[in-house]
Formats: C-alpha cells, sequence, structure tokens
C-alpha cells in the first residue's frame, strides 16, 4: 500500500541532514517545515527533542506526530539510538520514516557532550543504506562555534567525517579525587562484583530500585570483560557531587561500535548486556587505548 | 604479637589491616569474598554487617586499627577481626567486654561467635555455614494440566543452566509451562536470552504453550525496556495464566477462579 503514495521520497538511502537555527525563532521555522514536509508525503513523523520544545511540536502537529522528550528517555545519550530512533523506525512496518533530533541543546554539561557527538556519528552506521530521514536541529547561537563545526563533521554536507570526530572525542575520562571501591575480579571474582556494587550504592543513599540497576549494570560490564575483554577486568566505584560511578577497565575493544545501542529482539545469544547498560545509567562514557577499554557509568542521586 | 592466635591452617581467602579511613573499602570487599567464598546472597549483608561492627569496635576501643581474616573450613565461612591491645590504658574495659559494642547485634546476626580478650588485645571469630542450595530454587507442581515452574532467587549466568535443565524435563513432560517469576530478586541478560529459549523450546512443541506469571513492578518495566513484553504472553497470577485457552483469551466462563 505504500506504493500508491504520491511524492513519496524517491532516493533511497540515509539522510541524515543537518539544519542550523539561531534562536528558537528559527526552530520553529525550520522544524515545523521539516516535520510538515514529511507529514504531507505520507510519512511515519517524530520528534526526538528537549522537554522544552515538546508544547509548540504538539500544538502545531497534535496526534499526528509522535513525541520523545530527549530531556529524560535522551539524558543518557546511549539510549536514544536504541529506544527512540531504531524502535520507532522499527514499527513502522515499511513506510517511510522521518524523525527531527535535537540531541544537543545548551544545558548539556562538559561530561555530556562527547557522549552526544559519539551517538551523531554513530546514527550514521546504524542507518547507513536505510530508507529514513533523521533531521537534527542546533541552535548555533546557544551553542557556539566548535559545536557546530562538530555537528558539520557528523551530518551529511561539507565537512562529513564522522569517524575522525568520534577519535576526537575519545578523551581520557577525569581521575577520581578518591575512589572508594577497587576490585580486580576474574571469571571465578566476577559475580564477587555485584555485591560490591550493592554495598556501594547504599552507602550513597541510592533508592532500592536504582541500587538494583546499580548492581545489573555492574554485573553486565564485568560479564563482558569475562567473556570478550581478555577475561579480567578492574571495577572501581565512586561518588561524585551528584552521581555514583562505576567503572570497567579490560583489555577489550568495540568489535562493534553499534554494541549496546541497537535493540536486541528475541536474539538469545548476547546483544543485550551493554544494551542495558545503556537504558539503565543516566550517562555513560568509554575511552579507548590501543590495548583498553574502559566504561564509566554514572547513576544520578 | 607471639599471643595472637593463629587464624587457622587454611589459607585465608582475605587477610588485611585497616583502620577508620578503610572501613568503607573493607564491606565491599568482605562482600565480594563472601560471595566467591559460596556464601549464599541472603547471608553475605549479616556478614558484612558483622565485620563491620567488629573493625569499627576495634577502630574505636581497640587502638584505631586491627586486622581482618577471613577463611573457609568445614563448610563455614569464618572471619576473624583483632585488635593491637592498644586501646585507651586508662580505660581497663576492653571493648569486646562491652554490650553496648553492638556485639549483641552481631551475635545475632551469625551462627558461632567466639571471643578472646586478654593482654594482647581481643581477637573475635565469627562463623556462618556455607548452604549449598543454589541461587536459583525452581519448584515444579502441576496445575490443571500445565507444569508451573516457581523461580526464586536470581536468574543469571550462574544459574541459566538450572532453568534449562528444568525446562528441558518440563518439555517431556507437558507443552503447556508457565514460569512463575514472582519471587525471582534479580535477572540479567542471560537471563532474559534464557527466558526467549524457554519461549522458543515450547512454540516448537505441538499446541505448545509459555506463559510467564507474576513479574514484578521493576521486571515487568525491564520487558518493555528490553522490547520483550509483548513478545511474551504474561499474566498477574498463575491462576489467571493455566485458565489461558490456547487461542490467548483467558477462559473466564465457568472458571472456578
Amino acid at each position: 500500500m505504500t506504493e500508491t503514495k504520491k511524492d513519496r521520497r524517491p532516493d533511497a538511502g540515509f539522510q541524515h541532514p543537518l539544519m542550523l537555527g539561531s534562536g528558537d525563532g528559527t526552530f520553529a521555522d525550520l522544524a515545523l517545515a521539516f516535520l510538515a514536509e514529511g507529514l504531507a508525503r505520507g510519512e511515519r513523523v517524530a520528534a526526538a527533542v528537549p522537554e522544552t520544545r515538546l508544547g509548540t511540536l504538539a500544538e502545531a502537529f497534535g496526534p499526528r506526530l509522535r513525541l520523545f522528550d530527549l530531556t529524560e528517555i535522551g539524558r543518557n545519550p546511549g539510549r536514544i539510538l536504541p529506544l527512540v530512533l531504531f524502535a520507532f523506525a522499527d514499527a513502522a512496518e515499511g513506510d517511510d520514516v522521518r524523525i527531527l533530533q535535537e540531541p544537543v541543546w545548551e544545558g548539556r554539561t562538559e561530561l555530556e557532550y562527547p557522549a552526544c557527538v559519539q551517538h551523531e556519528a554513530l546514527t550514521n552506521l546504524a542507518f547507513a543504506g536505510r530508507r529514513m530521514t533523521v533531521g537534527c536541529f542546533y541552535d548555533a547561537s546557544a551553542l557556539g562555534p566548535a559545536v557546530v563545526a562538530d555537528a558539520h563533521a557528523t551530518h551529511q554536507g561539507p565537512g562529513y567525517s564522522p569517524e575522525a570526530v568520534m577519535d576526537r572525542y575519545d578523551l581520557p575520562l577525569p581521575e577520581p579525587e578518591r575512589v572508594h571501591a577497587v576490585l580486580r575480579f576474574d571469571a571465578a571474582g566476577q559475580e564477587g562484583t555485584r555485591a560490591v556494587a550493592a554495598q556501594c550504592a547504599a552507602a550513597h543513599d541510592l533508592g532500592a530500585d536504582q541500587s538494583i540497576d546499580v548492581e545489573l549494570v555492574v554485573n553486565e560490564l564485568t560479564a563482558n570483560s569475562v567473556a570478550h575483554g581478555g577475561g579480567s577486568g578492574l571495577l572501581r566505584i565512586w561518588g561524585e557531587k551528584d552521581a555514583l560511578v562505576c567503572e570497567v577497565t579490560d583489555a577489550g575493544r568495540f568489535a562493534d561500535p553499534l554494541a549496546g545501542r541497537r535493540p536486541a529482539g528475541l536474539s538469545v545469544t548476547g546483544g543485550r548486556g551493554l544494551l542495558l547498560v545503556h537504558c539503565l545509567s543516566d550517562l555513560v562514557r568509554t575511552h579507548t587505548t590501543e590495548n583498553s577499554l574502559t566504561i564509566r557509568a554514572y547513576f544520578r542521586r | 604479637m607471639s599471643a595472637e592466635r593463629p587464624a587457622s591452617k587454611a589459607a585465608p581467602l582475605l587477610d588485611l589491616e585497616f583502620d577508620g579511613g578503610g572501613l568503607y573499602a573493607l564491606r565491599s570487599t568482605v562482600a565480594a569474598h563472601a560471595l566467591e567464598a559460596g556464601l549464599g546472597d541472603g547471608w553475605v549483608n549479616d556478614l558484612v554487617g558483622a565485620a563491620h561492627e567488629l573493625a569499627a569496635n576495634a577502630v574505636v576501643h581497640g587502638g584505631g586499627r586491627g586486622r581482618l581474616r577471613l577463611w573457609k573450613e568445614h563448610e563455614a565461612l569464618h572471619l576473624q577481626v583483632s585488635d593491637s591491645g592498644e586501646g585507651n590504658p586508662g580505660e581497663p574495659a576492653r571493648w569486646g567486654d562491652s554490650e553496648g559494642s553492638g556485639l549483641w547485634m552481631v551475635r545475632r546476626m551469625v551462627d558461632q561467635m567466639d571471643l578472646r580478650t586478654g593482654p594482647y588485645g581481643t581477637i573475635v571469630t565469627i562463623s556462618l555455614a556455607i548452604t549449598d542450595a543454589s541461587r536459583l530454587r525452581i519448584t515444579i507442581s502441576e496445575v490443571q494440566g500445565w507444569r508451573v515452574l516457581a523461580l526464586s532467587g536470581d536468574l543469571d549466568l550462574r544459574t541459566v543452566p538450572d532453568l534449562t535443565a528444568a525446562v528441558s524435563e518440563a518439555a517431556g513432560a507437558s507443552s503447556r509451562l508457565v514460569l512463575d517469576l514472582a519471587e525471582v530478586a534479580f535477572i540479567d541478560s542471560s537471563g532474559f536470552a534464557a527466558l526467549i529459549g524457554v519461549r522458543q523450546t515450547f512454540e516448537a512443541l505441538p499446541s505448545g504453550a509459555l506463559v510467564l506469571a507474576a513479574p514484578s513492578e521493576r521486571l515487568t518495566r525491564r520487558l518493555r525496556t528490553l522490547g520483550l513484553y509483548d513478545r511474551f504472553r504474561i499474566h498477574l497470577t498463575v491462576a489467571e495464566a493455566v485458565s489461558v485457552r490456547l487461542g490467548g483469551y483467558p477462559d473466564t466462563g465457568g472458571s472456578s477462579w
């Protein structure tokens, strides 16, 4: 039935255009036009934007537009792919898909920003060759020239170089002032890491639900080290001003850059561990060196 | 230190010295080693709590620091805390003598406690039996022609084989299975993969059916996050699950439930 639709987008590949605005007024112009075009073509249309934009979009399009609040669901940029973009696109039953995205806004912290760049770069890889459009709005006047330059690198057009910008943001992570728990583990000791995580979560006054999240995330990270990271690793846990941080370092590397960012569906073989890590953490940062992989999961208190 | 009683002939799993700043790390370390030594999940917190009380006592009353040893012997885990005996010289009562010291709490938590105090300081040894029970308990029953496996505990990398074994046994006996998840405390990625495996096993059987019953709110949220919630038949209770017609609708007419 999609064949009969008029004005169906002629090109087959993935479109990831950058919409560069300046101020809230331009958001209204650019975003509304982008979304209206999709609706006119009979595409399935969604917007994944910070909370402050939701009202404008709901008013303009009503129920025809599916809305995702990135302040909440996209707090960890690593879960935008599995929980928003893939989730919406995979449910489209063959219809064309168009998504407006604004993953970087003024309130994003210095700690979160590299994860945003990584998400934008990986979006190209995630949907390469797939017939859909993800248009990204950036408010240049609020975000500044460096962010705009990065946005050019992760979106189609002049300056496109997603791999280079991902490398550039694969930065060493700031060393904590004081670490509360350090545990070296291997296959035999991996199970014990869960108890350490639970203890630390309780000591940092995390609630029961969040403590179980911490326990599960640490379990998945350390199990990953045992299975794919050379069989052993180092777990460190500490508190920061407003977060509990769990870090696992091992001798592994990301064989699949999209690991943990794809829905696992009904697969019975793996693919769900890092996905759980992304879904349950408020932020995930990674750093790779020639012979090590470090993953940090942040839990907001 | 010649008066210090040797802990045991068994090789220690843990032997460390601590002071007031190290109590946090001490708790984590004791927990990790106790779990690894096979102490049941529910007992680990008791042991950790007891270790903390003893170590804190050594810090406050026993000269600011102490030594903790942990070893496994005779199907039990033993933890010993000793202080240096350099406590307040003007205070004749050592910490081990005082009932205000939290020792009553320790006594309640552990199976056995041994306290010696003298000029060399105080040595407290506590013991907890290691029960051999798997951290996943599976109770099998038969309800209205359905095989029901009630799971209790952790479904993870280590216990998935127990589930798999119980499921293949069940598949030989019945084509209809209910997994009662009410008492599942923890489930990891291999646990979720195992649930999908069970679904495949039972879907492959002639007129086979799998129903998940009574998942906690948290587990339900996880299933939704992973996009698995709609892939399973899920019911709030076992009673409701076994009244399901194979067409997928609850059988309410004439049901005695």
